[in-house]
Parts: C-alpha cells; structure tokens; sequence
C-alpha cells in the first residue's frame, strides 16, 4: 500500500518547516508521526547526516514503517530509511554508521558523547531534528547537543516538533524559553481550530455515534469512595505541608494525568526536606487517580486482585521496619472501597444455604464452595456485544445488496483490556451456570445465574494467586497461613500469624481488632488458603484471559501479531489498542469503528481517515455516562484548547533576541552565560600560569574528564558552557577528574540519600580516597530547589540514626580524607570547579581511565545492555568481578535461569552458583 | 556512668541517659553570652570520664550554638585547639558565614592553627545569610587546600546536632551507610526486581505471587506480564527486557 497523500494543511505544516528552521506544535491526532515521516524521508539521503533525538522507540518504529511503506510506494530506494544508535551499539559500529549518513536516530547521552570524542565530525551534520520537543529545558541533554552542533557547524539546520501543547502552557513563558534553548526564532501552531484544519476535516464529517453508558451501582460507589479517599489525603497533604496551593490542588484537578506532575512541582523544591509522611502522600494520590482510572478499565476481578494486592504489600513483613502506613487504607471510604470491590465479584455464605450440586460445581471449577460469583459485566462490554450484532445485521442486508462491508475495528487505551474485549467476545456464548438461593436467607427455592466463562476463569485463578500471595506475606514465620479447618473459627480475632498494620492513634483502630477491609481480605485470603489446603493439586485448567495458553482460541490468536487477533466466527472484528500501533486505520480500512475508550487523539485520527476518502460506514464512541472517564476527556479537550489560546497570545508578543541566523542564539540563552564566560576567560588565563604550558601556544582550555554515565546530569553541559574541554570517558573511580589528584563524585540529593543508605556511596568513597590524593563528594542540589538539607519540620529533639546528618556524620568519621563539596545549583558547580581548577595541571586522560581498573582485563568496549546487566548485578552471588564473567557464558537472564548449577558453577564457582541458582528457583514465600 | 548506646533498628532517645542538671542550659532558658556556663559538677565529672564529653574551646563561650547541644554533654576547656575537641582525633571548627562576610581571614588562620593535631578535622559552617552561595564558594575551595571537611547546617539546632552526632557516634563502626544484607528471600527478590526502572513493592509481590520464583518470572511471555494487575503495558515491556534482552547486544 502506497502512502496516503497528505491533507493540504498538512502539506501546509511540513512545507513550512522545511522552508525555515522552527519549532511546530501540532494537535494531537492531527498526524505529527505522520508529517516527521516526510521530514525524515527528505532528510534520509546518504548526501546529509541528519539526527533525529529525543524520539522514544515507539516513535522510531512508527517512523520505520512508514518509512517502509513510503519505499514500497516507489522505487526500492536504499536510503530512504532511519538507522538506530542506542546505548548497545558500540563505539566502532557507530562511527560507520555515522560515516554512511542518512537519518539516524540516536540516544541524546551517546550523541554528545560521540560529538565530543570526534566520532561524529561535527562539520559533516547537515541538521537536527528535535522530537517531542516539549521536554527540552536548558539542562537537558538535547540543548547541549544543539549547543556543540551549531558551534562547530553554524550552517546545521534545527527543526522542532512537538503534539503536547499543554507542556507549554505551564510556568513562565515557557514557550519562549523552549525556543531560546532550542536556538529557534520561528513558531508554528496547528490547534484543531485552525481554519485550515477546520476545512480540511469538515469537507466529510464523520458520522459519529456518541453512546452514553450508564455505570452499575456498585461502579458510582467505587468512584464515590475513590474520591472521598482522594479528598481526605488531599486534605491532610495540604494541612502537612502548606506547600501546595490549593488552587489547583483539589479533588477536581486529581483526576488528571497531570496532576502527579503539578503536586511533585509544587512540592519539589522542597522534596528532600519533607518527611516521608507527606512523600508518602504524594505517593498515594497517584496511586488513588491510578484506581480511579481502573474503576472503568479493569473487570472486577482484576480490580480486586489489584486492590488486594496494595493491601497486602502495605502490610510490614516480618523482620523490615514498619514503613509509614497509607492512612487512606484505614479510612471509611476505602473500606467501602474494598467492600464494594468484592461484593460485585463474589458474595461469601454459609455453605448450607447453597445447593449441593452447586457446591459440587463450585468445588469442581475450583472455586471455594462457600462463595456466589456475581461476576458483575463492565456494562460496556454487554454494549459492545450489541453495536457488533448491529453491525454484523447491517453488513449481511448490505451483503445481499453487493456492497463490500470492511472490517469492524475496535479501539481500547490498553493492551490488557483489549485482551479483556476479546476474551469476552469470544466467551459470548460460554457460559457457566450456577443454581444460587434465591433470598437473602436461604431455603426460598433458587434461580439460575449465568456467567462468561473468561469470568469464571478469572475468579479462579484470582483465588490461586490469593493463597500464593497470602502465603508469601505471612511467610517467614514456622506456621504459614492459618490452618483450612478453623479458619471459620478465626475470624473475629486477629491470627497469630498475621501482624496487624499500626496505624497512628486512631481510636478506632484500637477498638475493632482490624479494620473492615482488612477483615474482608483475611477473609478471602482464609478461603483461598482453606481452598489450596484442600486440594493440593488444584485442577489445571484456563485462568481466564490472563492465561491462555490451553485455550483453543488463543492457538489460534497467537499466529497473528499480538493486537491483531481475530476473534473466532466473525473474522471481521479487530481488537487494538490506541498507543500500540499508528495508522492503524489506514493499514486496516475498517468501515467500522468503536471507541471503547474515549480518546481525543483518535477521533481525530478518525476526521483524518475520512477526509482522505476512508470507506466510513459508522464511528461508535463509548463513554460512562456521568463518570470520572468522561470527566478526563472533556478536560482533555478543554486542557489542549486552553493551551493553544495561551500560546497564540504568547506567540504574538514574543521576545527573541537577533542572533546571526541562530548561531548565537543557543548560546545567549542562559542567564548565567555572561557569568561562565568570565569564569572561561579566567580558567584560560591561569591555564597559561600553570608551569609547563607554553605562553607562546594558544590558551588551550582547561580539562576535566567526565565519566559517560554523568552525562545524564545537566553539570557536563554547563561546564562545556563554560568553556572547559570536557572529555567523556568511561571511569571507574568517581565521576569527575578535575586533575591527576583530585576527583569528585558528584551525587544529587535523592542519590545522596539513595547511596547512603544502600552503603553504594560508602565503597564509592572507599575506593576514591584509595586512589586518589584529594577525593571530594559533591552535594550538589538542583536548580529551584532549596538549598538545605534540614527537614520542614525542624530538628527532632533525639539523634535519629536514619536520618541524613547522622549518615552523612558517619561517612565524615568513616573516611577523614573525603571532602565534602557542597554547591547550590550545577551553575554554582562551575564556578567552584573553576576555582578548584586555578593553577592546577591538566589531568591525564589514560591515567584517569586506567584508576581503579581489576587486573583482570575488562574490555571496555563492550557495552552491554543496561538493564539485563542491572538486574543481573542485582542478584545474590553476583559480584562486581564476576558479572562479566557471567555475561560472557549466558545470552540472557532467561537462559541464566534455564541452566543448571553445575553450568553456572564452571562460570563462577561452586560457592557462588550454588547461591545464584538456589536464589533463582526458590519459590517465594 | 553509663556508656551510651544507640540501637541501630530505629531512632533512640539519647536524651533519656542524660541527667537533669540544673546549670544545664534548656532549650527554654536562652543561655545569656558573658555568663561562665558550665558549673563545678560537670567539670568534676569531666575528671572521671573526660572522653564522654565534648571539650569546647574558649573562644565559643557564649556562642548560641551551645544551647543546642542536648544529647551529649560538654564543658569549656582552655588547652583545645579545635573550637570542639569530640574526641583526640577528632577536632571540629566552627564557622558562621555571616562572621566569614566580615573577617574573611579568620578560617584560614584557625585552621592552621590546627596543626597536625587531630586525624578527622571537620569545619562546620552555618549558613545563616541570605546569601550564602558565594561565601560557600571560597570555603570549598579553602577546605580542599587546607584539607578539612566541611558541614554545612543551615540553623544552629542542626549545627548543634552535627557535634552532637559526632560525638555520638564517636566510636560507631560505619555500619548504618555499609551494603546490608537482608536475608529473607522476599527482600533479596524485591532487592533484584526492583532494579528494573519504575517497579515497585506491590508489583514485586503481584510478580511473586503470580510466577512462583524468579526462574518462573524469566520464562514468562509478556503477554502474561502484562496481563497482572498493577504491571502497565510499558512496565511489563521493561521487565520482559530484562530477562530475555542478551547481556551482550547482537548486531
């Protein structure tokens, strides 16, 4: 399939980017995947050497495809295609591809490390471009690349993209800023309300069905209880700290995605001084808009295990320190909460009152014999079912007509509930039957209850998981769980095995031996433990949609690509999720289209479709009626219309200083540039006082080499500013080598507190003041964040040993010859390093690599993957001598894990494979 | 007298060993600068067991910063050289950076004047000026030349606690910033799965519960991942990579 030609207000946006340098932000939807792909396709010719940054690997695999669609279109063009740098690809490799150009897509930390090692020769890029331009700042790593690209190249383009136009609605001039940082002086808007976008997409409207759905009762009391948990911690966070403004902090604004952000910016320049309280706190709302969102998202049982699953690892384990408790989890909301959460999944009675042949059927599907499943159908779902019996009437009477009827799509925001729509699709007609009592007391005959299957599937595997959960939380002491015959007897007292959560002086809490909805997870969990007890060996079978391995129609699912399974019986039914794939609509042609969840974006994406010509027969866009899923979207819209206004008006009296042709625009940027190059004109002069260097040679500019891995931080980028020659190398010994006797580690304050307490910092500074004559640490706080180190709340009146002055006493007794450093912001950094640096020799670059280095030769070139070797690392018997050795023998952790200890053991050793391997089969508990 | 001892699991109230002694100033009695502080009793106790206490220099008299000083004990002493002698080894001097404003030379010669004398020499600087960035800026670079290792507090309860810890944890071993095992099996396993980004307790033990041990988590499809309650599409993603990605990227 060829590429769909653009709409003219696209062609409109691109054609302008590739007339002048600028920064574009487009409407979500409106197709900004869609017009980058032409940029690129400009771009990917071996003649340039573009770089595309700060796009995320589902970018580049859209990019890719499109790509590849494009070529398909015309002739096999060899070029035309996007190559990948990232962190496993290692330096040799990367200079080639570098060399053959063309567009490539690298990592920011490796491109600037690349820049500034010569890999890339700076005056061979033709230009930049700069997605999701929105999370560029002044300390990012992208304005450094900009930054040492345009300094060696003034003549490299930079085009910016970006579809969040809400990023740059907050703060000051945050427009202005971006583009200062970026070096761009031109800025182009596309809001869905431009009138060329308005006259494109309303040639052919679209003929959208909005159904409203009704919520159950027991989802409005989730969502009610949900919120009052929200209120009663947004309350006691405000009264904590006084921090917040309670303007924009209010149950209203919590139930927005960006509500996380806005509380951790208004809390963060004081982050590090709040107790772990009120961080907790902050942790909760998140975690609270979180389970608002999964009211909608998650079938019942999912919702439950989920919920049961917070209770659970809130509670101390044995032997670690009681964390602070949640105080929503005590509240009245969240045990109605939990009450709520179970009641329309399962309802406990007494054995009795059920039929025999139900607690046959009950014991026989392995389920407890004591429950009645209710298995409430999210309502959306029974709707669903209906729109595509609709549809599947209308197709066949348009069949007999002669017309060609496409595929029916469906639309989930997830993955998981895209899995969930099929698996009950697919169930529509399996049905497990029940005989329930009809009253609430029994004896009063009984009806029939009929549930999906997937349902029952669920239920069951949610009751194993529970005995497993339960048992792994209990553990650690000699009985595990309760015994199965007395668990009934139990209720009522709290079980010896179970620690009860403390809670802060709450009198109820000291009144009820355990608050309701712990009560109701004990509960659970004592039926699951009373089911496990019972039969050993529990029956295998399907667990619902989360395990589909034995399902007939999953075999058949699994040929096909993961979002793309085609339900049983009506092959014309499509289940995918928004974020997975773009473009789905035209690499599909469905006729129709169901918005399970509302999505801006994709309606969009749906005008779009149709105004190219798409075959739309029908658009069904599913929204709770009256819920907190409607509330999101609305403000959605409202969020992105607000902020494109605010950024029109911000765009008409914009400041952007003349610079020639944006070479000196980057550069003028920082408010402390006049500063830094003061300092540089300063470090040069004493550079040439140093004995040694030749008055007669130019001032070379003074050295400081910088491990890689620093490069994450913004201090590399302000010192460059600055005029240091920062050179990246991969050290071993501290993170900053300022010359052959002195070496700093540089720790922000979260790391600081990280460190300290993971005893990391403590080898750290062992092995720095091993090799080093002058060692230091660098506190080094952030910019906007306060500067001190004492907690909100005062001095407590004792020597608490957890807190961060008696750690940070320890390590002064610890090691009398580490420094401490302590800088206010990076900015302030560099003018302490620039005094450090007055009159001193320039480090040797080998020397500093070579410190600190094993006998044991490590090949430095070979970079390995981050995060296998991370959790490698992580695990007991592994050290930091013998992980290479490891990642040598095995390919991955999964085959790690498949070996025997006899294999590990002629890696490693006896001692330490017998360690790794009896780690990684013990079952948890 | 009994030693003091502090418990390592949790915070411990140093202030039940101290004796209630009248002359002691409390934190409600603001000490007054030009009285002698320290009466007879404590100075006699200082024979007995002079390494308990903290000997503070006589150019300190009257600072404030005594007051502040509850959990340990201390008495003015005319043969130190450091403005708080914790122990023979270690020396702490005292800096507000509103005094370093006004007479920038005074540091440096205080700390000389140290000598050779003692093995840990702190300077502990009060930070209790407006602006404070570029008197920090000087002291910094004068710390690394004259090797002495700067605290900074920023109010003089938190200076008063740095002394007092110091003193304190005089004769500690650094176990509280050392690696610590835990070793339960549930620990060690939060400790491994907790290295992949953004995974949190909840999801360790949904993980746990769902796939047994951690061999089982390796061979799981990411579809079953995914699929737990709590882990997000992007989550399992990353987790899923972990275990199956090769330590060693192929080309």
């Amino acid at each position: 399939m060829g590429p769909a030609a653009l709409l003219p207000f696209q062609r409109r946006v691109l054609d302008e980017l590739l007339d002048e340098d600028a920064l574009c932000i487009v409407a979500r939807g409106l197709g900004v995947g869609r017009i980058l792909a032409e940029l690129a396709r400009a771009c990917a010719t071996p003649r340039a050497l573009v770089f595309l940054v700060n796009a995320s690997e589902q970018d580049e695999a859209d990019l890719q495809q499109q790509l590849m669609q494009m070529r398909s279109g015309e002739q096999a063009d060899e070029a035309a295609r996007l190559r990948v740098v990232k962190n496993e690809t290692n330096a040799a490799a990367r200079g080639q591809v570098y060399r053959r150009g063309g567009l490539i897509s690298v990592t920011s930390r490796i491109l600037i490390v690349d820049l500034l090692n010569g890999v890339v020769p700076a005056e061979l890029v033709t230009g930049v471009v700069v997605h999701n331009a929105s999370r560029v700042t002044a300390e990012s790593i992208e304005a450094f690349v900009l930054r040492v690209v345009r300094q060696q190249n003034p003549g490299a383009f930079v085009k910016a993209l970006s579809d969040a136009p809400e990023a740059f609605a907050a703060g000051f001039a945050p427009l202005e800023k971006t583009l200062k940082v970026l070096g761009l002086r031109h800025v182009h808007l596309w809001p869905r309300f431009h009138v060329d976008v308005q006259q494109d997409l309303s040639l052919e409207a679209a003929p959208v069905v909005e159904l409203r759905v009704p919520q159950t009762r027991s989802m409005v009391e989730l969502q009610q209880a949900v919120l009052d948990c929200l209120a009663a911690t947004i309350g006691e966070l405000c009264s904590a700290t006084r921090l917040l403004d309670p303007e924009s902090i209010n149950v209203e604004s919590s139930l927005f995605r960006h509500f996380d952000a806005m509380v951790k910016r208004q809390l963060s320049p004081h982050w590090h001084r709040l107790s772990a309280r009120v961080r907790g706190m902050a942790g909760d709302l998140a975690l609270l808009r979180r389970v608002a969102e999964l009211i909608t998202a998650y079938d019942p049982v999912s919702l439950l295990e989920y919920l049961d699953a917070l209770l659970l690892s809130s509670r101390p384990t044995a032997g670690a320190a009681p964390g602070p408790a949640a105080s929503w989890m005590a509240s009245d909301a969240a045990n109605i909460l939990y009450a709520v959460a179970r009641t329309r999944t399962f309802r406990k009675v007494a054995r009795e009152q059920l039929p025999p042949q139900t607690q046959t059927q009950l014991r026989a599907l392995g389920l407890p014999d004591a429950i009645v499943p209710v298995l409430e159908v999210p309502p959306k779902l029974a709707l669903l079912a209906q729109i595509l019996d609709e549809i599947g009437v209308a197709n066949s009477t348009a069949a007999r007509s002669g017309a060609a009827a496409g595929p029916v799509l469906v639309m989930a925001e997830s993955g998981r509930e895209c899995r969930m729509i099929r698996a009950f699709l697919a169930s529509l007609h399996a049905h497990v039957e029940f005989d329930v009592p009809q009253g609430g007391d029994g004896g009063a005959g009984s009806r029939t209850e009929r549930h999906p299957r997937a349902m029952v599937d669920m239920l069951r595997s949610f009751f194993r998981w529970k005995a497993q959960a339960t048992g792994i939380r209990a553990g650690g002491g000699a009985s595990a769980g309760p015994p199965a015959s007395d668990a009934g007897a139990q209720r009522g007292r709290p079980p010896p095995t179970k620690r009860r959560r403390v809670r802060g002086a709450s009198a109820a809490g000291a009144r009820l031996p355990r608050a309701p909805a712990e009560a109701l997870e004990q509960e659970t969990s004592d039926m699951a433990a009373e089911l496990a007890a019972d039969e050993p060996a529990a029956p295998e079978g399907g667990s619902g949609y989360l395990d589909d391995d034995d399902d007939e129609w999953a075999a058949a699912l699994g040929a096909f690509d993961e979002s793309f399974g085609l339900l049983p019986g009506s092959e014309t039914v499509l289940v995918h999720a928004y974020a997975s794939r773009k473009d789905v609509l035209r690499a599909l042609q469905p006729t129709h289209v169901v918005l399970y969840d509302p999505s801006p974006a994709f309606i969009r994406e749906v005008e779009v479709y149709q105004a190219r010509g798409g075959p739309l027969a029908q658009v069904y866009f599913l929204v709770y009626d009256n819920s907190l899923e409607e509330q999101r979207y609305l403000s959605a819209i409202r969020r992105e219309r607000e902020s494109f206004e605010r950024l029109i008006r911000e765009k008409a009296t914009l400041v952007i200083p003349v610079g020639d042709a944006g070479a000196g625009v980057a550069a003028a940027a920082s408010p402390a540039n006049a500063l830094m190059r003061t300092i540089a004109a300063r470090s040069q002069r004493s550079a040439r006082a140093v004995p040694g260097v030749d008055d007669a040679q130019p001032p070379q500019p003074p050295r400081i080499v910088v491990d890689v891995r620093e490069f994450r931080a913004p201090l590399p980028s302000m010192l460059h500013m600055a005029g240091f020659e920062v050179v990246p190398r991969t050290i071993d010994v501290g993170d900053y080598v300022l010359h052959d006797n002195l070496v700093v580690e540089r720790k922000s304050l979260p790391d600081l507190v990280g460190s300290l307490r993971s005893g990391r910092l403590f080898n750290q500074a062992d092995a720095m003041t091993r090799h080093y004559g002058h060692a230091a640490l660098l506190i080094e706080f952030e910019v906007n964040t306060s500067f001190s180190l004492q907690a909100l709340g005062g001095i407590t009146a004792d020597i608490a040993v957890g807190s961060i002055t008696s750690q940070l006493t320890m390590l002064v007794l610890a090691f009398p010859r580490l420094r401490i450093i302590w800088s206010a912001s990076p900015y302030e950094t560099v003018h302490i390093f620039a005094e450090l640096k007055r009159g001193a020799c320039e480090p040797s670059i080998d020397k500093a690599v070579a410190v600190g280095q094993d006998d044991a030769a490590v090949e430095r070139e070979a970079v390995y993957s981050q995060a296998p070797i991370a959790l490698l690392q992580a695990l007991p018997g592994v050290t930091r001598k013998n992980y290479q050795l490891l990642a040598r023998a095995f390919r991955s952790i999964r085959d790690l894990a498949a070996a025997s200890e006899a294999d590990i053991a002629e890696a490693v050793g006896a001692d330490a494979a017998q360690k790794l391997h009896g780690f990684l089969h013990a079952e948890a508990k | 007298m009994r030693s003091i001892a502090l418990d390592a699991s949790s915070s411990v109230l140093l202030a039940s060993e101290r004796q209630p002694s009248p002359a002691q100033p409390s934190p409600t009695q603001p000490l007054q600068p030009a009285q002698p502080a320290q009466p007879a009793p404590q100075a006699q106790q200082a024979d007995r067991a002079g390494s308990q206490l903290v000997l503070v220099n006589e150019l300190q008299r009257g600072n404030p910063l005594l007051a502040c000083i509850r959990n340990v004990r201390w008495m003015h002493s005319r043969d130190v050289l450091a403005d708080f002698e914790i122990s023979r080894s270690t020396g702490v001097l005292y800096l507000s950076i509103r005094y370093h404003r006004l007479h920038p030379e005074y540091i440096a010669r205080r700390i000389e004047g140290l000598g050779r004398s003692y093995r840990v020499r702190v300077l502990l600087v009060l930070a209790d000026a407006e602006e404070s960035k570029l008197p920090l800026r000087e002291i910094n670079r004068l710390a690394l030349q004259q090797e002495v290792t700067v605290l900074v507090a920023w109010s003089l309860d938190e200076a008063g606690r740095y002394v007092e810890t110091l003193k304190a944890f005089e004769h500690r071993p650094p176990d509280l910033i050392r690696e610590r095992i835990d070793d339960s099996h549930m620990a060690r396993m939060a400790g491994a799965l907790t290295s992949v980004r953004s995974v949190n307790k909840t999801d360790v033990l949904t993980l746990a519960s769902n796939f047994g041990s951690l061999a089982g988590l390796a061979e799981a499809r990411l579809e079953a991942l995914t699929l737990c309650p709590g882990v997000g599409e992007l989550k399992a993603q990353r987790i899923f990579r972990a275990f199956n990605d090769p330590f060693v990227p192929e080309p």
